[in-house]
């Protein structure tokens, strides 16, 4: 009886940041609430969600592993989409952190946040990322910490777009949406890969039948298409490049997300697959070597950063990539614990970022140096040609991003134009009026000659004489 | 009394919309009242379309009779509603009616309304028929009033192609009836078009007649290399009333409803084939919405793209690729014209769905820009709209045989959620384009606009959260095309009969067949 009482009190830690959101949404449809409102509904979700977490620990600590199953979410003949969680140490630990960070975060921003205009957004932003993140946390099945995976990704673009007035920020969040769509195929070929292989995507399941599948091709390539999706949430070598654009976000969102939890949540997903994930020696070196790779080019990234929260961003990175490594070498429990600590620190320096920035003013006032220019200072014992070399690499964060670009994002786009121009040639829709798919210059529509016409109502911008504007890409 | 009273609506939801069509057109001068008289015709269709599928829809049987009657020589007035088609009949009202209810006052002048109501009756009859004729006729009638509107939109070209596309249509599909009315000859048919006749001769029918209803199904889905209609009708054709013509399941509607159940020993021939074709076509249009700068052509390729996947789940041919896909046709069609029906709104306001000279939306129109972002994440299949269900279901039923489609298939939803956010933040975020002066009276959703828009993202989250129901709707017909599969296999069967068998087993047959 305890246990069932626990499991389902566990089970809706996800639930109550979700019915939060939904009914903040639901304020929303008359009109703008009032920030009181906003904020109690929030804490009261987030404090619920808490108190599921803490059923989760008591249930760890008194039970052990459970295997939670309510059924199945939907079914079309021999195919269900199993609705499954496991709650075993590792959820305990991580869906209580996840509680607590957001508990803070909520707590910090009702002031923080005061009067700005996207405060609603805001909270309903932090919420749906809540929800996601202890789905994620929880979820006994790769389909359904999928659902979670992609709850945090669209929160946190949502969130780096938060002051969508500006350019850059647009731009950043742009950035951060193709890297996650890209490596999301990564765990959708996991999980899809793991259903033809298996038969099942349930951790529980999976796990027990890999005995009898040991040292097969289809793990090596489910393993490293798992990986592959880590490697875009943590924010890894090639596809990191994204994690210092994201600071664009307000200071709360990029503590909760890119210093503390979204960014190890492909850490998480490493110490859930790791049976899976061990099996292949392969796999193994590439999280080490990947790992090792990030964690050197980005703690060289931070010590070139000329803003506080990139400097902090690239040291994250590097950090996680130390993770990977641990989970490589096979030392899950220091990688928890790495996990854990690390994401508290982060956080705090996240939250203290601009306050930080201000201690230094103070200390250069007064000692006329920083903390930041003693660490400078100890390049100097370094040759002067390779220190120059590696500050330029380090400043261009070793071109990793121009070489995506080049290789990958420029052919797809010069395809599409191709094919765009193929299609212009099949229809000879373009034959009189400048082309207007892909191409540089504006349409401007023939005018309708036929005597009924109505006089073509056509805007300022379509004028002629307005001029073609730049692309914006 | 349900049977008295179906016999009664089944033929009120296609001559209704087309006789309103008629009277909107030709009997009423006054711009108002034309306006109020379509409305209220599209109103009444679309309760009556729902009460029949809340009174029967929920009934799976693949095929039953609801109507059957003789009309004019070997043409048969059958008409029925099941699990195939239960669903399409409020959704298509639901989006005349949003059409009409969308477009400018100033632009909703008979002809529009009239063309409208007319794709709205066409089609209705093409998703209640049952007799190969009248759909028929209803399909090519249903691209007619597309083809007027190409004639005013000064694009030569786009007539040009849209004229070869009706003649490609009628040509198949007059042929088809052609081979038909002869196999039924040679068999001594009463009723060769009667597509449940069909069923019980048991004739063996030429494959030519699938091929031909292939062809036509694939055209008017806009499968690569036969979308160029449709994607230069998205882009020129007169937004509104296109709309409910151009973004409709009936292509797929066709191939589930007469090319999967009376030609499977072809379908199991073209499966493979058609699975590369649909992943290709999705693909294609991915690569392409990906680059463009007009809004109305993003979705038009985006559009294109949907339909290869759900061409793809179709051609897998198992319960789970059939199920997805006929879910995939459903819901794409709902977001999609959503996604138009925004972009039409910014191009009524803006005079423009040019990305390069928009920008910046959000700050006069936080509804219009929740509601494009909403579709777009459900058009994309983000978790909890009915998409990802559909997409899901079509991913699992390729597994088994085409692992290269499925692998195909998630990189083309990658690229199709990166399309519609690099969109989204064009037209509605950032700072504002240079042009932000011509957009100072850009106004947001009102009215019934942002009811509608409520109204559609309910549905859409409601039922991807609470996919069953839906499943349960198709899952008779899924089964029903499921059984086909041995009966192709067994050379002495003739897979029509399998229909039969299944006819069989629905109540109310017996009183029908006289």
């Amino acid at each position: 009886m305890l246990p069932d009482l626990l499991s389902a009190g566990f089970a809706l830690a996800p639930v109550w940041p979700a019915l939060a959101a939904v009914v903040i949404a639901f304020l929303l449809l008359p009109g703008r609430p009032s920030e009181r409102v906003v904020a109690r509904v929030t804490a009261v979700a987030v404090w619920l969600s808490l108190a599921s977490a803490a059923c989760g620990v008591l249930l760890c600590l008194s039970h052990g592993p459970v295997d939670y199953r309510l059924g199945n979410w939907y079914e079309a003949a021999e195919y269900s989409f199993p609705l499954v969680m496991l709650f075993d140490g590792l959820t305990a630990a991580m869906s209580a952190f996840v509680a607590v960070i957001v508990l803070t975060t909520v707590k910090f921003s009702v002031t923080y946040l005061h009067r700005e205009p996207g405060f609603v957004r805001f909270f309903v932003l932090t919420l749906f990322f809540a929800a996601g993140m202890q789905l994620l946390v929880l979820a006994g099945s790769a389909e359904l910490l999928f659902i979670g995976w992609e709850f945090v990704g669209i929160s946190s673009v949502l969130l780096v777009a938060f002051f969508h007035e500006r350019a850059m920020p647009v731009q950043a969040a742009l950035r951060v949406l193709v890297t996650y769509r890209v490596c999301d195929i990564g765990l959708l070929l996991g999980a899809v890969g793991l259903h033809h292989w298996l038969g099942t995507t349930v951790w529980a399941d999976v796990f027990a039948g890999l005995p009898q599948h040991a040292g097969e091709t289809a793990g090596l390539a489910v393993g490293l298409a798992l990986v592959f999706a880590a490697m875009g949430k943590s924010a890894q070598f090639p596809v990191g490049g994204w994690l210092p654009r994201a600071m664009e976000g307000p200071t709360a969102s990029s503590a909760v997300f890119y210093g503390s939890l979204s960014v190890h949540a492909g850490v998480y997903l490493l110490l859930r697959a790791a049976p899976l994930l061990e099996q292949s020696l392969v796999i193994r070196a590439v999280l080490v070597v990947v790992g090792l790779v990030t964690a050197v080019i980005a703690a060289l990234s931070s010590q070139v950063s000329a803003d506080a929260k990139s400097a902090v961003a690239h040291a994250t990175a590097s950090q996680v990539g130390l993770m990977f490594v641990e989970c490589g070498l096979g030392l899950y429990t220091l990688a928890l614990v790495h996990l854990i600590t690390h994401a508290t620190l982060r956080y705090y320096q996240f939250l203290r970022t601009l306050s930080a920035v201000q201690d230094a003013m103070w200390q250069q006032a007064a000692l006329g140096r920083t903390d930041s220019d003693e660490a400078a200072a100890r390049w100097e014992e370094v040759a002067p040609g390779p220190r120059r070399a590696l500050y330029r690499l380090a400043l261009e964060r070793f071109a990793v991003e121009p070489a995506l670009d080049r290789w990958l994002t420029r052919p797809i786009m010069n395809l599409s134009r191709a094919l765009d121009r193929l299609e212009g040639g099949l229809l000879a829709l373009h034959a009189r009026t400048p082309e207007a798919g892909t191409g540089a210059p504006l349409p401007l529509m023939a005018p309708d000659l036929s005597p009924d016409a109505p006089a073509p109502v056509l805007s300022p911008a379509l004028r002629p004489d307005a001029g073609a504007p730049e692309a914006r890409v | 009394m349900t049977f008295d009273l179906l016999a009664l609506a089944i033929p009120v939801l296609w001559i209704v919309p087309l006789v309103g069509a008629f009277v909107v057109q030709f009997l009423i001068r006054e711009p108002t009242r034309q306006r109020d008289v379509a409305i209220g015709v599209a109103w009444v269709v679309f309760f009556i379309a729902s009460g029949v599928f809340l009174a029967i829809g929920w009934d799976s049987h693949f095929v039953r009779d609801d109507l059957e009657a003789p009309l004019f020589m070997s043409l048969r007035f059958h008409m029925a509603v099941d699990g195939l088609n239960a669903m399409l009949l409020p959704m298509t009202a639901a989006i005349a009616l949003a059409s009409l209810l969308s477009t400018p006052r100033s632009d909703l002048r008979g002809n529009t309304a009239a063309r409208i109501l007319a794709v709205l009756g066409t089609l209705l009859g093409c998703f209640l028929a049952l007799d190969a004729a009248t759909l028929a006729l209803f399909w090519i009638g249903s691209m007619l009033p597309l083809w007027q509107d190409t004639r005013r939109s000064n694009s030569r070209p786009l007539h040009l192609v849209m004229t070869l596309a009706i003649a490609a249509t009628a040509l198949a599909l007059v042929a088809a009836l052609v081979l038909l009315a002869q196999a039924g000859a040679a068999a001594g048919m009463a009723a060769p078009f009667d597509l449940l006749a069909l069923a019980r001769a048991g004739t063996p029918l030429p494959p030519v007649i699938g091929w031909l209803f292939l062809f036509a199904a694939l055209l008017r889905m806009g499968i690569f290399p036969l979308h160029l209609w449709l994607t230069a009708a998205g882009w020129r054709a007169p937004g509104y009333s296109a709309m409910p013509a151009l973004f409709t399941s009936l292509g797929s509607f066709g191939l589930a409803r007469v090319v999967m159940p009376l030609f499977p020993r072809l379908c199991e021939q073209v499966s493979g084939p058609l699975v590369m074709i649909g992943a290709v076509t999705a693909l294609y249009g991915a690569l392409l919405a990906v680059g463009q700068y007009d809004l109305r052509r993003v979705i038009a390729y985006f559009w294109v793209s949907q339909m290869g996947l759900v061409l793809t789940g179709l051609a897998t041919l198992n319960a789970p690729g059939v199920s997805g896909a006929l879910l995939q046709a459903m819901s794409s069609v709902v977001e999609v014209c959503g996604l138009m029906l925004i972009a039409l709104e910014v191009e009524a306001r803006a005079g423009t769905t040019d990305m390069r000279l928009l920008g910046g939306l959000v700050r006069r129109a936080p509804r219009l820009t929740t509601g494009f972002l909403l579709l777009s994440a459900s058009a994309v299949g983000f978790p909890g709209t009915i998409s990802f269900v559909a997409e899901d279901l079509a991913i699992q039923g390729l597994l088994h045989e085409h692992q290269l489609a499925a692998a195909l298939l998630l990189v083309v939803t990658a690229i199709n959620g990166v399309t519609l956010f690099k969109a989204f933040k064009q037209t509605f975020l950032g700072p504002g384009s240079q042009h932000a002066k011509a957009l100072r009276s850009f106004a947001d959703l009102r009215g019934w606009e942002y009811r509608a828009s409520v109204a559609l993202m309910a549905a859409l989250l409601i039922g991807g959260l609470v996919p069953q129901p839906l499943l349960a709707v198709r899952a008779g017909a899924v089964e029903a095309l499921q059984k086909l599969e041995p009966a192709a296999a067994a050379a002495e069967h003739h897979p029509a009969a399998v229909i039969a068998d299944e006819h069989e087993d629905a109540p109310d047959d017996d009183d029908d067949d006289d």
